[in-house]
């Protein structure tokens, strides 16, 4: 269980909560905290008021995989397979078990084929996968994504989707300001003003949002289709 | 008024886009994967890249403009005031509308990402053009901002709006689709009638097409009003 | 030269000989012809090549004005930017790290290494930063000169440091406390090893005369 209490950091006040395992949708308007509680629970910064428990021990205790805005503008090597692989060598693990987690987490999302490629000849989407499979690489107990979709396209986004799902990570945190894939999270956190207004499952959240646009537009049809 | 690309192509490396179509007054949606080429061809249709082969005719455009995806290359200003008056735009009456008067004198760079991609939508959207080129406007913007956006865009009265985007949830209503793929522009033709070949269709309204409405545009709301309209004649 | 190991050594040879006299910077113009790939040895811009060119021309020029010897330094000082030339164009993506880590280990090698590979990837963005900053001058009717500088240039450093705020944090999180593992693998091949054994008698030309090295 992720737990905070007593946090405040910048915008950002969180008297308690409480976070089961599984996938969490951090939703909310620009400027709501939602980076700032990311960035925290990663471990980048640390609260200037309160703690943040990942099964009882502080984020940068937990191996973290952290993907950000824009993946495809913050990477540190030239070569896919030097990114993947930088995790595994960083923590100066032998040859053969770099190849192996390099080649499992390009397997994980679907890239084996990008691994002798340079950046340069990457998409936008191509790189945002590289970022995750370097993300998954070092097999996390947590997995922050922020607003990471937000540059991905659609069938990008569903080999994403896939590839989470298959991940082995006990809890994925990610902002996102997709209300469908937010709908599909076992845990939604509306966040305003810094503060955490709303949190529960999708079906307890939504319908407190139904008159913002934060609302599905798949729930929005269902229930007027419904309704004629 | 019209943008007429003729026989155009781009080469770099292995990469080739082409295009051939015209333009007209209006409101155009152009999506495509990333990194399908919507960038290069944003930047060939305001002249800021060199085509390979044939070229970008203008007739009856002469201001023209485009936006960035990432905000920050605009930043020309010292302050948010002096950043709106680089575009020529009211300082006042921008930060107003956008929520910024208080923030008038602050380094632009000191505001989110956010705050500063509605300041530069604002200012550019204050002034008029021929040609505004908007390449992924609805990056980093929640979903009230983009309901802004896509309001003003729909009131800009004349001139040819040009938006690339990968945008599936909050459209504006527009006036003829374009698909980028493989390297190749496709015309898909005006609106309505364009709709049914669109191969990148958001969510809703593939949905919509697969229950044989037919909506008038790409909004959710006209989808609502395909329903009513079919439910209504039942 | 596939070896970047080497392509390292035939350039710092190469460098210093041509730097030293005059017989090995010919010896370099020599070694040049054999082992690089003429043309495609050369920066891509032909910008780059000339600006080098005329400073070196004019420098060479005042130089001979002032009394100094400046034929011969354009004639060595044209060699090592030859070879720099030639370094640049033949190396490969993600090769630094193995270099660095070959030549001085795991812990200092690969942070070497390291920011070199680092370095090369922010110049590659540093240019995509330069160009779209240049268009959004242009669309707003600007002029590129000495006024548009100071934002030109201040719109650039700010993108460099939120992407270097972002490596940092990427560095944190990927575990990085210095030093790292790397499987080393270099492909040696025949040509490589002539080279660098030219390159070596290159070397030792320049620094003794030849008459001592024949007699």
């Amino acid at each position: 269980m992720i737990e905070i209490s007593g946090l405040r950091h910048q915008v950002l006040s969180v008297p308690s909560l409480a976070l089961e395992e599984g996938d969490t949708a951090v939703i909310g308007p620009n400027g709501s905290g939602k980076s700032t509680l990311l960035s925290l629970l990663a471990g980048l910064s640390l609260p200037a008021e309160g703690k943040i428990m990942v099964d009882g021990r502080p984020p940068r205790q937990v191996e973290v995989g952290w993907v950000s805005e824009f993946p495809d503008q913050s990477l540190l090597f030239t070569r896919v397979y030097d990114e993947i692989a930088s995790p595994s060598r960083f923590a100066h693990l032998p040859c053969a078990e770099v190849t192996r987690r390099v080649e499992e987490a390009a397997a994980l999302v679907g890239i084996e084929y990008l691994l002798p490629r340079t950046f340069r000849e990457l998409s936008g989407g191509e790189r945002g996968l590289v970022a995750l499979a370097t993300a998954l690489s070092s097999g996390p107990e947590l997995l922050v994504l922020d607003e990471f979709d937000s540059h991905l396209d659609a069938e990008t986004a569903g080999t994403v989707a896939k590839a989470l799902e298959t991940s082995p990570c006990r809890y994925c945190v990610r902002c996102t300001q997709e209300m469908e894939t937010a709908a599909g999270a076992d845990t939604v956190l509306y966040l305003a003003h810094g503060a955490v207004k709303h949190a529960g499952t999708p079906d307890q959240i939504f319908p407190t949002l139904k008159e913002t646009c934060f609302y599905p537009n798949s729930w929005r049809m269902r229930e007027h289709a419904g309704r004629l | 008024m019209q943008v007429a690309c003729e026989s155009l192509t781009f080469t770099r490396g292995e990469f080739t886009l082409s295009c051939t179509g015209i333009f007209g007054p209006g409101l155009h949606l152009v999506t495509g994967r990333v990194g399908s080429g919507k960038t290069t061809l944003a930047l060939l249709l305001a002249d800021l890249l060199h085509p390979s082969s044939g070229r970008v005719c203008l007739e009856g455009v002469e201001r023209v403009t485009l936006s960035f995806q990432n905000p920050e290359y605009h930043v020309t200003g010292a302050t948010v005031r002096a950043e709106a008056a680089s575009y020529g735009a009211d300082p006042d009456a921008v930060a107003d509308a956008v929520g910024l008067s208080g923030r008038l004198d602050d380094d632009p760079f000191a505001l989110s990402r956010g705050e500063l991609k509605r300041l530069h939508l604002a200012s550019l959207l204050s002034m008029s053009y021929d040609l505004l080129v908007l390449d992924e406007p609805f990056s980093s913007l929640d979903c009230v901002q983009k309901h802004r956006l896509c309001r003003a865009l729909e009131e800009r009265g004349g001139g040819i709006t040009v938006i690339f985007t990968h945008e599936r949830q909050i459209l504006p209503a527009v006036d003829h689709l374009w698909e980028v793929e493989g390297g190749t522009v496709r015309d898909l033709g005006a609106v309505p009638g364009a709709i049914p070949h669109w191969r990148h269709a958001p969510p809703y309204l593939k949905q919509a097409l697969a229950r044989g409405l037919a909506p008038h545009n790409i909004t959710l709301k006209d989808i609502i009003e395909a329903e009513a309209a079919c439910k209504t004649h039942d | 030269m596939q070896d970047a190991r080497l392509r390292l050594i035939c350039t710092v040879l190469l460098s210093l000989a041509a730097f030293h006299s005059i017989i090995g910077a010919a010896l370099v113009y020599l070694w040049w012809l054999i082992f690089s790939r003429r043309r495609a040895s050369f920066p891509s811009s032909p910008w780059t090549a000339g600006i080098v060119l005329l400073t070196l021309g004019l420098t060479a020029l005042l130089t001979e004005f002032t009394g100094g010897d400046g034929v011969s330094y354009f004639f060595r000082l044209s060699a090592v930017f030859l070879i720099a030339f030639w370094a640049y164009r033949e190396r490969e993506p993600g090769e630094l790290l193995a270099v660095g880590t070959a030549l001085f280990g795991r812990g200092l090698g690969f942070d070497v290494g390291l920011a070199g590979e680092m370095g090369m990837e922010a110049l590659a963005s540093l240019e995509t930063d330069v160009a779209r900053t240049r268009m959004a001058l242009q669309l707003k009717g600007k002029q590129w000169g000495r006024k548009a500088l100071v934002p030109f240039a201040l719109t650039v450093l700010h993108g460099q440091m939120r992407r270097s705020t972002e490596r940092a944090a990427l560095l944190a999180i990927r575990g990085y406390r210095g030093g790292g593992s790397i499987c080393l693998e270099f492909r040696p091949d025949a040509a490589g090893y002539s080279a660098t054994f030219l390159a070596g008698m290159v070397f030792i030309f320049s620094f003794v005369p030849l008459g001592d090295v024949f007699i």
